[in-house]
């Protein structure tokens, strides 16, 4: 069947071409669902983005509210309106006057209003909002619902392709109140404004498309201003990238040897370790190594404030603030909790996007963890590589374990399976001293060291030494000291 | 109610079918008893008229709205209940 690209962002990725076109599709959601917001730039997306025109239908707000509410979301409805490119039908009830019911009627007039305002501007595309407020004008339901069924058929005789919205009073339960969906039953999305773990979580769900392919399951969204309705289309980005067999500096002349000659173009770089181990300084180390071959650097920070950042990478001698100058870095700090996981995830793809940067970095994800839930965070994770991914740039990643001495965090094992290169960090204790350990532990498509090196911190950076050659169980975070006789005879057992 | 004030009407509907019949012969019988035929009523075929509709947020047929003297009523339905028309006339 043939879809109508709706150019609502990531919608039509999970609808996997958009609304099925000549049809009514029933939204339903809960109060607060953004099912206004959805239907309206339906419409506005429709004017913008494709030259179609609209009609929408309003059984609840004034057309007045609707203009004034939209204006926030950067849709000039009152320009489009005097242009002809978008009419209401206003069926909104009447505060100034009195109604009352006797006998029997219909809803003819809402129809021939409808058809009228589709011929007069040549629209294709109406939005109804919502199918709740025309019920409760009327006091006979069941005229409503017939007439409802009436109009279903007739939006389908114009040959637009409709938008009809439906309360609902639950999350998880029935389609929607009054029955609706018994008369629109061939294509129903449904929005959801759950509360999880204290915090609000928006998704959109393409429950049925009748005839027709969709990804199916619930795909998170958020409303943001100037945007409207942005889907995240977490599983449905197509991992089709090309791989890349150009090496980049990783920034150390140490670190890109033990990674058998730097890191991969395009891939992503894990980088573990427990708090103060040296992941801000690698960060740093990789920003400095893009810069200093003219690349572009973008550098998201969610730990620490742009003052703290910057004085502590002076003091391993590199001038972010002259980078940024130079127009060779951008540094964006955010702190976690100023905003939704959802709101975070669109601002990072917006920067990459409007910046275009040759590396990212991302210092640290694990901070972002807060904010969400664990499968909002799982979800963040997952939509941020793949946007690094689709660039075709490298993107560092840094994650900071919750135990000083190592173990496993959440991040990493959100993140392992999708990343390329992954670097530990650890604290080895040795000798009634901490000292400081880096290993490779996977490098995809390419040969890397195992050895777990001695790394030190100066003014100059990092620098990488030798291995650890008599100890054992850093890893674990139990290191043990073995004498040399030990580690000879451990050599020799696995020699022919 | 004086006799000088006349009650002007205008009932909307969609072309001459049995319920836009049934709506103007209630309405005659009522005001006729009730205003002594001091009313004015203009009929509207949506059909040939939609932007009258899309003004006065006409939704459903028939629909008879007063248009004067205020306020403003709007009375929905083919006016078969006749008590209930009398009662909100105030008789």
């Amino acid at each position: 069947m043939d879809k109508l690209a709706t150019g609502i962002e990531g919608f039509d990725l999970i609808s996997q071409g958009g609304l099925p076109r000549g049809r009514t599709t029933l939204l339903a959601g809960t109060a607060g669902s953004a099912k206004t917001v959805f239907a309206t730039q339906f419409l506005a997306e429709g004017i913008r983005k494709s030259n179609s025109l609209g009609v929408f239908v309003t059984f609840e707000e004034p057309p007045e509210d609707i203009r004034k509410n939209m204006l926030s979301m950067g849709w000039t409805i009152n320009e489009w309106e005097q242009k002809g490119l978008w009419r209401f039908v206003d069926a909104s009830p009447q505060t100034d006057m009195d109604v009352i019911e006797t006998g029997e009627f219909d809803l003819g007039a809402l129809l021939v209003r409808i058809e009228f305002a589709v011929n007069q501007i040549g629209a294709t595309r109406v939005a109804i909002d919502s199918l709740g407020a025309i019920f409760s004008q009327f006091a006979n339901a069941a005229i409503v619902r017939t007439e409802l069924r009436r109009l279903a058929v007739a939006l389908k005789g114009m040959g637009v392709t409709a938008l009809m919205t439906t309360e609902r009073t639950q999350e998880y339960g029935e389609i929607a109140r009054f029955g609706v969906e018994e008369f629109v039953t061939d294509n129903v999305i449904i929005l959801r404004n759950v509360l999880e773990d204290e915090k609000r979580r928006r998704t959109i769900e393409i429950l049925k498309f009748r005839g027709t392919s969709h990804q199916k399951g619930e795909y998170p969204f958020t409303v943001l201003p100037n945007n409207g309705v942005v889907v995240i289309p977490i599983s449905a980005i197509e991992l089709k990238q090309r791989s890349s067999q150009t090496r980049v500096t990783s920034g150390s002349v140490e670190l890109d040897r033990m990674c058998g000659g730097g890191f991969f173009r395009d891939s992503l770089i894990l980088v573990s370790g427990a708090t103060g181990c040296g992941k801000t300084l690698m960060t740093a180390e990789f920003i400095n190594g893009g810069t200093s071959h003219g690349e572009r650097c973008l550098l998201l920070a969610y730990e620490e404030s742009r003052e703290q950042l910057f004085r502590n990478a002076i003091g391993w001698g590199i001038d972010f603030e002259k980078l940024e100058q130079q127009g060779l870095l951008r540094v964006v700090c955010a702190y976690p909790e100023s905003a939704g996981l959802e709101d975070h995830l669109i601002r990072v793809k917006s920067e990459i996007d409007q910046y275009k940067p040759d590396r990212v970095a991302v210092d640290s994800v694990t901070a972002l963890e807060r904010v969400g839930s664990r499968k909002g965070f799982r979800e963040f994770i997952i939509s941020i590589a793949s946007f690094v991914k689709h660039r075709e740039i490298p993107g560092l990643f840094t994650a900071t374990t919750a135990t000083l001495m190592g173990g496993p965090s959440v991040t990493e094992s959100h993140f392992s399976s999708i990343t390329d290169t992954i670097i530990l960090l650890r604290y080895v204790e040795m000798l009634g001293e901490m000292r400081r350990g880096v290993t490779v532990l996977k490098m995809r498509g390419s040969m890397h060291e195992k050895e777990i090196r001695e790394f030190n911190i100066d003014s100059r950076g990092m620098h990488i030494g030798k291995p650890f050659r008599n100890v054992v169980g850093i890893l674990s975070g139990k290191p043990e000291y073995l004498s040399q006789e030990e580690t000879d005879r451990l050599e020799r057992m696995f020699q022919d | 109610m004086t006799d000088s004030e006349v009650q002007r009407f205008r009932l909307y509907v969609i072309g001459d079918n049995p319920s836009s019949r049934r709506a103007r012969f209630n309405f005659e019988k009522v005001t006729r008893d009730l205003f002594n035929n001091q009313v004015v009523l203009e009929v509207i075929d949506i059909k040939q008229n939609p932007s009258m509709a899309e003004d006065n947020h006409i939704v459903a047929v028939p629909t008879l709205v007063r248009i004067s003297p205020n306020p403003c009523i709007k009375i929905i339905g083919d006016l078969t209940d006749i008590p209930t028309l009398r009662a909100f006339f105030g008789v």
